[in-house]
């Protein structure tokens, strides 16, 4: 049974009125809904503003970082004072190059070992910060003189290593090097004035692929040395013999280090005589090396090995305490050496002790005579320098100052006379032709004359023939040394030589005289 | 009070007695907004307090009872009109801790401004739960309805046990038919 009419009106009415109700409340839901979506919509894009923010930062941080790695990483290869590349980036460059594959094509490497001379000079006199403009300098001059794919290293100090790929064109190279030597000769003004150094070359190359391109730097490091013994401001190439001499070197270089210790360094004594008496005036004092494989060695054999190695000094000491030895036990014999001149290196002379230790012996004044060369004057020259106070000194002690090998050096005279030498040795390069040229002769007389002007006596060396001793004597020399009267001898040999008077009949019989080369070499072990 | 509680009283009113018991409780009662519900809406408790006392009048019947049977009736429309909040779900117990922490969280996410009863529940054995009904609104018995509908769901008989509190009513349940735990019976089983 339905209900009655009233009953579903009022139900009609009623679901009618609920039916509008629900579509305002969807209409006003929708509305709400896209309010909430526009909303949401802001929120998205402020969202995604954030994000994007947010990712260019980190963007930015990561290549900060990337930038930093980057630059730790160029600092570890780099030497920061001229940017070039380190000795550790040369190394792997190296490495590298003992790894790539062989394209054909100028598959050699040479290797340019540069070190700057006198830079040390810059760098005591002008300061570090001279030093470092230098080093700057000589490193954008090595760049501009390389092609693209060569390397430029600064591998320390003053040294420089350029690798270099090459078919073993030795003219191309060469001409690399040359413009290095002459480039790095060119002063540079820094501060108004001009710093002057140049540049010594070591080149070492291989024309095909090589498995240890290092092999290469050691070779050019021992054709550098050869560079730089040879003078400075120039180039040199390793060869085997270059390797083979430097081996050599070494090999002497411990050789005089044990020749110390087995006492195999000895003095030996060519006399003076007065060039009209043709009486002892002194003698001249040189050292001799009784190598125990070689036998009796010359000083021109081993004395520059014995600088590098800086023991000339003590070489030195040795002969003048051997040889003072030898007059006090000659004198005590009966037999009286007037005056001991002894050759004595500028690196001797530096030692702080030499005057302390001279002074300590109470030598009468002239019985110790110095013989100094005079590319001793080259480097130091000054009226102030420490050189001319250590030569005042000895002077002071009574010990005179001779000048070995007068004439054929560089030094100035007004260099060599501010020390006040007693006399003065003319070489027998000057002596020797005297006998042949009238020129020559005047130039010697010259020499005489200048002596004996400045109250300096004059010694001939390498006077051969009794003619020498004449014509010198006629020339107002004032002392003969040379072959034509008495030979280099060891103490003994002096010791009979002086008591017996055996020069006497040379004098008296010039063809008796020994002849060059005839010099006494017997150790004194043997005599 | 969401108007789904208001369309599915006056549902079963219309089902269990006829539409002109439903409209004359209306006529009787006589709301503020017309009797016009629609489940989306929102009315005032105060009308759903007029339509059960006009109801009660009409039916002779006392008003806790009526919402006892109202609750029952409730708790299986929810599961039809709600599946997702079931289908995870075999046990009443596990069901009842459930409510305010699932089921009411997920009811303030769509209706934020909706006002919720805590129902909080607590094992006290291995068969028994203790069910806590606190709410401003005085139906305890509709609550006790939705336990029974709930058993009833899952199949399981319970002893309820119920005592008046501040606020609400608490519930002591045991468990009757432990056996069958476990298989969920369904709507059918709460009418």
């Amino acid at each position: 049974m339905s209900p009655p009419e009233p009953v579903l009106l009022r139900r009609i009415e009623r679901e009618r009125a609920a039916r509008i109700a629900a579509e305002r409340l969807l209409e006003e839901k929708s509305l709400d809904l896209y309010e909430i979506n526009k909303g949401l919509r802001a929120w998205t894009t402020m969202l995604e503003d954030i994000v994007k923010e947010r990712t260019a930062e980190l963007t930015k941080a990561l290549e900060e970082t990337r930038e930093a790695n980057s630059q730790i990483e160029h600092q570890a290869l780099h030497d920061p004072l001229t940017g070039l590349p380190n000795r550790r980036y040369l190394r792997q460059v190296l490495q590298d190059i003992s790894k790539s594959e062989d394209d054909g094509r100028r598959p050699g490497i040479a290797i340019f070992h540069i070190d700057l001379d006198s830079f040390k000079q810059i760098n005591d006199t002008r300061g570090h910060a001279a030093g470092d403009f230098v080093l700057a300098h000589a490193a954008s001059i090595l760049q501009s003189l390389v092609r693209a794919d060569d390397f430029v290293a600064r591998i320390g100090g003053d040294e420089f290593v350029i690798v270099a790929r090459t078919d073993g064109n030795m003219r191309a190279l060469t001409l690399l090097a040359d413009r290095i030597t002459a480039e790095l000769a060119r002063p540079v003004l820094y501060k108004r004035n001009y710093c002057r150094f140049g540049a010594s070359v070591g080149i070492a190359y291989s024309r095909s692929k090589i498995s240890d391109p290092s092999k290469l730097l050691v070779n050019a490091d021992i054709a550098l040395y050869r560079a730089k013994h040879a003078g400075r401001g120039r180039h040199a190439f390793f060869s085997s013999a270059l390797q083979k001499e430097i081996i050599e070197n070494q090999t002497m270089a411990e050789d005089i280090l044990s020749g110390f210790d087995q006492n195999e360094f000895f003095p030996i004594y060519q006399p003076q005589f007065d060039a009209t008496t043709y009486d002892i005036v002194g003698v001249e004092t040189m050292v001799r090396w009784n190598h125990r494989d070689k036998g009796v060695m010359h000083p021109a054999q081993f004395l520059r090995i014995a600088e590098d190695i800086k023991v000339i000094d003590r070489i030195d000491a040795l002969v003048l305490e051997r040889a003072l030895g030898d007059l006090i036990s000659f004198h005590n014999s009966g037999v009286v050496i007037p005056r001991l001149s002894v050759n004595i290196s500028l690196r001797r002379l530096q030692d702080p002790n030499l005057a302390k230790s001279l002074r300590g012996l109470k030598l009468p004044k002239g019985l110790l005579a110095f013989e100094l060369v005079e590319s001793i004057f080259l480097d130091d020259s000054g009226a102030d320098s420490s050189l001319t106070r250590t030569l005042k000194r000895l002077n002071r002690l009574g010990i005179e100052i001779e000048i070995d090998d007068f004439g054929t050096g560089h030094a100035s005279i007004v260099g060599l006379l501010r020390v006040h030498p007693t006399r003065l040795k003319i070489d027998q390069e000057l002596i020797k032709p005297i006998n042949k040229s009238r020129k020559q002769r005047r130039l010697v007389q010259s020499i005489i004359e200048m002596g004996k002007a400045l109250g300096i006596g004059i010694v001939a060396e390498g006077v051969e023939t009794m003619e020498h001793a004449t014509i010198l004597r006629d020339l107002g020399c004032d002392y003969l040394q040379g072959y034509a009267l008495a030979v280099p001898m060891t103490a003994p040999r002096l010791f009979h030589f002086i008591k017996t008077g055996a020069w006497r009949d040379a004098e008296a019989a010039p063809c008796s005289v020994p002849m060059p080369g005839a010099e006494d070499l017997v150790s004194p072990k043997f005599a | 009070m969401k108007g789904i509680i208001f369309t599915e009283f006056l549902d079963l009113v219309e089902a269990q007695s006829g539409y002109e018991t439903v409209d004359a409780i209306l006529e009787e009662a006589a709301p503020p907004s017309g009797g016009a519900y629609t489940a989306v809406g929102n009315y005032h408790f105060s009308e759903m307090v007029s339509l059960v006392t006009a109801l009660s009048q009409q039916s002779k019947t006392a008003v806790p009872d009526l919402l006892r049977n109202f609750g029952r009736h409730l708790f299986g429309r929810f599961a039809c009109l709600y599946p997702s909040f079931f289908k995870d779900c075999n046990d009443p117990f596990d069901f009842l801790q459930d409510i305010e922490r699932h089921i009411h969280a997920e009811v303030r996410k769509l209706y934020p401004d909706a006002e919720l009863p805590h129902v909080t529940a607590e094992r006290t054995g291995e068969d028994t739960l203790r069910v806590q009904y606190r709410s401003c609104r005085p139906l305890g018995d509709m609550c006790l309805g939705l336990i029974e509908g709930c058993g009833a769901y899952f199949g399981v008989e319970f002893d309820i046990q119920s005592e008046p509190a501040t606020d609400g009513k608490d519930f002591a349940i045991r468990r009757l038919d432990a056996a069958s735990r476990s298989e969920p019976r369904g709507i059918e089983a709460i009418s």
